[in-house]
Order: C-alpha cells, then sequence, then structure tokens
C-alpha cells in the first residue's frame, strides 16, 4: 500500500511527480489553463485538452474514481445544455431541423452548438478537478505567498480552507446526534432531506461565530494584528522556505504562458479556434 | 435589552475598529458557506453552477447583516469554492463574483440604512429582510448571472428565462426559509458579539 499524502478532493500517493512540484506552478496551473477553454470555441482543441487532462491525471497518478465522483455533474451538464440548446435554442428559416416534437423543432445548428459548449466546459471542469485532486491548503497558501499576496489574504485562504473541513467534521457531528435520536435519513423523502440538509446551517455557523473568537484569540496571543492589506510588519515565512523553485517549474510557467500566448495570437489574428472551422460544421444533411 | 435602533448606533466612548475576530469570522464564514454552497449545488442542479435550492445564499445574505464587508467578502469568496467543488469552471464562477456580491451588499446596506434590527423584533424588520434579503438581492444577483453566462455564449436568449427563474427561485426560498431561521436564532447572540459590524468594517 503506498503511502498517501491528502488533497483538497481526496488523497495522493506520495511517490506522484506532482509533488516535486513548486506549489506556485500548480496555482498558476489553474489560472493560466483554467483560460485555455474560455478562449477555444473549435471542439476538436478542447477535446484533445480533455485527453491531455486525462493523461495528466494519470501521470501525476491522480485515482481516476475522483473524476467518476463527478459523473453525475457532467451527465446532468450535458442535459441541461442539450435542453437548454434543442428545446430553447431559437429558430431562423436557415436552420436544419432533425426532429419535430409539436411546436418545438429540434435543429442541428442549436445541437452542433450544445455541443461546442459541453467540450468546452469539459476540458475547463477537467481542470479544476485536477488542480483540486493535487493540491493541499499548505499548497495553496505557499502558492500565494510566493506570488507576493499579502500575508492577511494568505492566512485567510489557509484559515477558509481548514474551515471548510471543520465545518465538514461538525456537519457530520450534527447528523451523528439526530441518528442517534433515531432519526431515519434514508427513510425521509428528497425534499424532506433538502430541507432538513439545509437546516444545518443554523448549527453551522452557530458553532463558526464560536470557533472565531477561538481563533482571534490565538492570533492575538501570538501578537498578530490586523493593520490593513499592505501595512503589516514583516513576518518570518517559515513554510514558503521549505519549498525551492526548480528549472522543471521555471519551464512549465514558462509554456503555460507561451500556450496562453499562442492562443490568443491564433484565435485573434487567424481566428483558428474558432467554432466555424469545426468539422462539425461541414456536416450537411439532406 | 438595548432598543432596536440602538443595535446600528455607536455608544459614547464605543471605539470600533477591525481586528482579528473579524479575520477569523470571515474565514469561517466562506467555509461554512462552501460546505452549504456545495451541499445546495449539488442536490438539485441546473447546470453551471446554478441550482433549484441553494441554501448558500442564507448565509450571504445574514452574514453581511451581522459582519458588513466581512460578511459580504465572505459571500462574494465561497462561491467560488462551492461552485468548484461542485464542478463549475473558474472562469463561471468568475463571472458570478459580482452576482454574489449583490446578494449581500443589499441586504447589509438595506438593513443599516433603515435601521432594521436583524434579531427580528417588529414585522417591519422581516418586510425589510424579505423586500431586500430574499427579492431584491437575488433578482439583482440572477439578473447579472444570466447576463454573465448569455454573454460567455453559455446558454441562448430563449433560456434565460429558465436559469432566471431557476436562480431567483432557488436562492429566494432558501434564503426566506433559512435566512429568517438564522437572524432569528442567532442574531440575540451575535449583536452582543465583538464581530459584530455597526458599520461597514467595523
Amino acid at each position: 500500500m503506498p503511502k498517501m499524502r491528502r488533497s483538497l478532493l481526496g488523497y495522493l500517493p506520495e511517490e506522484s511527480p506532482i509533488f516535486s512540484l513548486h506549489p506556485v506552478t500548480k496555482v498558476l496551473f489553474l489560472l493560466v489553463v483554467s483560460a485555455y477553454p474560455m478562449l477555444t470555441q473549435l471542439p476538436e482543441a478542447n477535446l484533445a485538452g480533455s485527453l491531455f487532462m486525462l493523461a495528466l491525471f494519470k501521470a501525476a497518478k491522480v485515482d481516476l474514481s475522483v473524476i467518476k465522483g463527478y459523473k453525475m455533474a457532467f451527465v446532468n451538464l450535458f442535459f441541461v445544455i442539450a435542453i437548454a440548446y434543442t428545446f430553447f435554442g431559437g429558430y431562423r428559416p436557415e436552420y436544419t431541423v432533425l426532429l419535430r416534437l409539436g411546436p418545438i423543432r429540434v435543429c442541428w445548428e442549436n445541437l452542433r452548438w450544445a455541443i461546442l459548449v459541453y467540450l468546452q466546459l469539459v476540458l475547463a471542469i477537467l481542470v479544476i478537478i485536477f488542480f483540486l485532486s493535487t493540491m493541499r491548503e499548505r499548497d495553496v497558501v505557499v502558492g500565494l505567498r510566493t506570488l507576493r499576496l499579502p500575508f492577511v489574504v494568505c492566512y485567510l485562504a489557509g484559515l477558509s480552507l481548514r474551515s471548510i473541513g471543520l465545518s465538514i467534521i461538525d456537519f457530520f457531528t450534527i447528523r451523528e446526534a439526530e441518528k442517534a435520536r433515531a432519526l431515519d435519513l434514508a427513510e425521509l423523502p428528497f425534499s424532506e432531506k433538502v430541507k432538513k440538509f439545509g437546516l444545518y446551517i443554523v448549527p453551522l455557523v452557530g458553532l463558526a461565530i464560536r470557533r472565531a473568537e477561538e481563533v482571534s484569540n490565538a492570533l492575538d496571543s501570538r501578537a498578530f494584528r490586523f493593520s490593513g492589506l499592505f501595512k503589516g510588519g514583516k513576518r518570518t515565512d517559515y513554510i514558503p522556505k521549505k519549498y525551492k523553485i526548480r528549472g522543471a517549474d521555471v519551464a512549465l510557467i514558462a509554456i503555460m504562458f507561451a500556450f496562453l500566448a499562442a492562443i490568443v495570437f491564433v484565435n485573434y489574428q487567424y481566428g483558428w479556434l474558432r467554432a466555424e472551422n469545426s468539422l462539425l460544421y461541414r456536416v450537411r444533411f439532406g | 435589552m438595548p432598543s432596536a435602533k440602538s443595535v446600528w448606533e455607536v455608544e459614547p466612548g464605543e471605539v470600533r475598529k477591525p481586528g482579528t475576530v473579524h479575520i477569523a469570522i470571515m474565514a469561517l464564514l466562506i467555509g461554512v458557506g462552501a460546505v452549504a454552497g456545495t451541499f445546495g449545488s449539488l442536490s438539485v442542479p441546473l447546470g453551471y453552477g446554478v441550482t433549484g435550492f441553494w441554501p448558500g445564499v442564507a448565509v450571504q445574505a445574514v452574514g453581511s447583516i451581522w459582519f458588513g464587508m466581512w460578511g459580504v467578502l465572505a459571500g462574494f469568496l465561497f462561491p467560488f469554492i462551492s461552485n468548484s467543488l461542485a464542478g463549475a469552471p473558474l472562469y463561471v464562477s468568475f463571472a458570478y463574483l459580482p452576482s454574489n456580491l449583490l446578494q449581500g451588499i443589499i441586504p447589509a446596506w438595506a438593513f443599516k440604512f433603515f435601521k432594521a434590527d436583524p434579531r427580528l423584533t417588529k414585522g417591519s424588520d422581516y418586510l425589510h429582510y424579505i423586500i431586500w434579503g430574499v427579492v431584491v438581492n437575488n433578482l439583482a444577483g440572477a439578473a447579472w448571472a444570466v447576463t454573465a453566462l448569455q454573454w460567455f455564449g453559455l446558454i441562448t436568449v430563449e433560456s434565460v428565462p429558465l436559469f432566471f427563474s431557476g436562480w431567483t427561485i432557488g436562492n429566494g426560498v432558501p434564503s426566506l426559509i433559512f435566512g429568517i431561521i438564522l437572524l432569528k436564532a442567532l442574531s440575540p447572540l451575535v449583536v452582543r458579539h465583538r464581530s459584530f459590524v455597526k458599520g461597514w468594517w467595523a
């Protein structure tokens, strides 16, 4: 059994090559690579990007069951987009009608646009799942600190991510307490379950207010003071000193930015990544 | 027991300035909001992070009423995390930022401007919450969100009513139910807590 390290979305084996990268590379990966699908309409390019992301998951030794956990999100998104574009996609006389369902015309032009949007979103979602699967709370803080963001912002990011974990623990404690009082959640209808989960906000917020007092006292006792975003005194950054930016980090960051610049250039100069250049636009019916 | 008007009034000699407690409360609200928001985004999804039931909006509205700009900022930031965890692309989360800002800042402004009591002691306090914390803020948020989705080419003009109503109802119902419960249950405690914000920052 390989040794595992916790990430924001699960666990990652210690021998994953992702751990040899500096956290700032991973933070920049999210910010830069997320822009690729936004700038690219060409479905073939987004499909290639998605396949590349899957290869990256494999290379980083990320458990692919993480993606399976998002299966319903992908399926749901497909249906929502398909319905939004086929039933609410509008109609023009030049459109090719594939199917008539009463007053509704299912047109190829709308369906084609739905496929384009879906593939764009699949790539964007894979990028975010990869980021969450390979980042730890500490990585986010170190990455932001390396980008020279103010200490208070980095501290806030770290504490916020930590508090998600604490809220989830509180959430399960509340559920266990309810189960101990003989509440059978499995027997509740869906609407009741949704209402019940929503009501957990009250104790969760109450616990957060109580915890804020403890955190604030801990900060005060360590002589931390809120003096604005940029005015705070200089403090030693212990954890970021443990990380080194290596040649591989510099090369990867350069490649990411170069690729982004190339996408912007070919898109605005030549329009190669526009939807009209897709094979889907060559499909003709009748 | 302080009068309803006195909740927002700074007492003579009272010194109020932002402190570590506000940083802590903001971070912890982001955590609670992210959990509530992720649950909502996954429970009745309509796509692109829009959901038919989003309890996170109650944290946005109520947190902003209690903690001023700290609550507004928390409500502005946590959907970023909850949308990401629920599988919404980063640029869609960016596009929603103004919506999330409006959903918090409108009720916070209204409660201060109209001197409404967050403990909901009078009928007018309920009315102010329903108008500004349930209806106006969510209509404004939905208007921006569908504009942004359409601007990105993710939805068609014809599907705007579907997403607009999904956002407004999906936010309005939990905002009404959980917001009022939160205000009634926790405001008496919060208004006496040092994290309570009478102005915008302290």
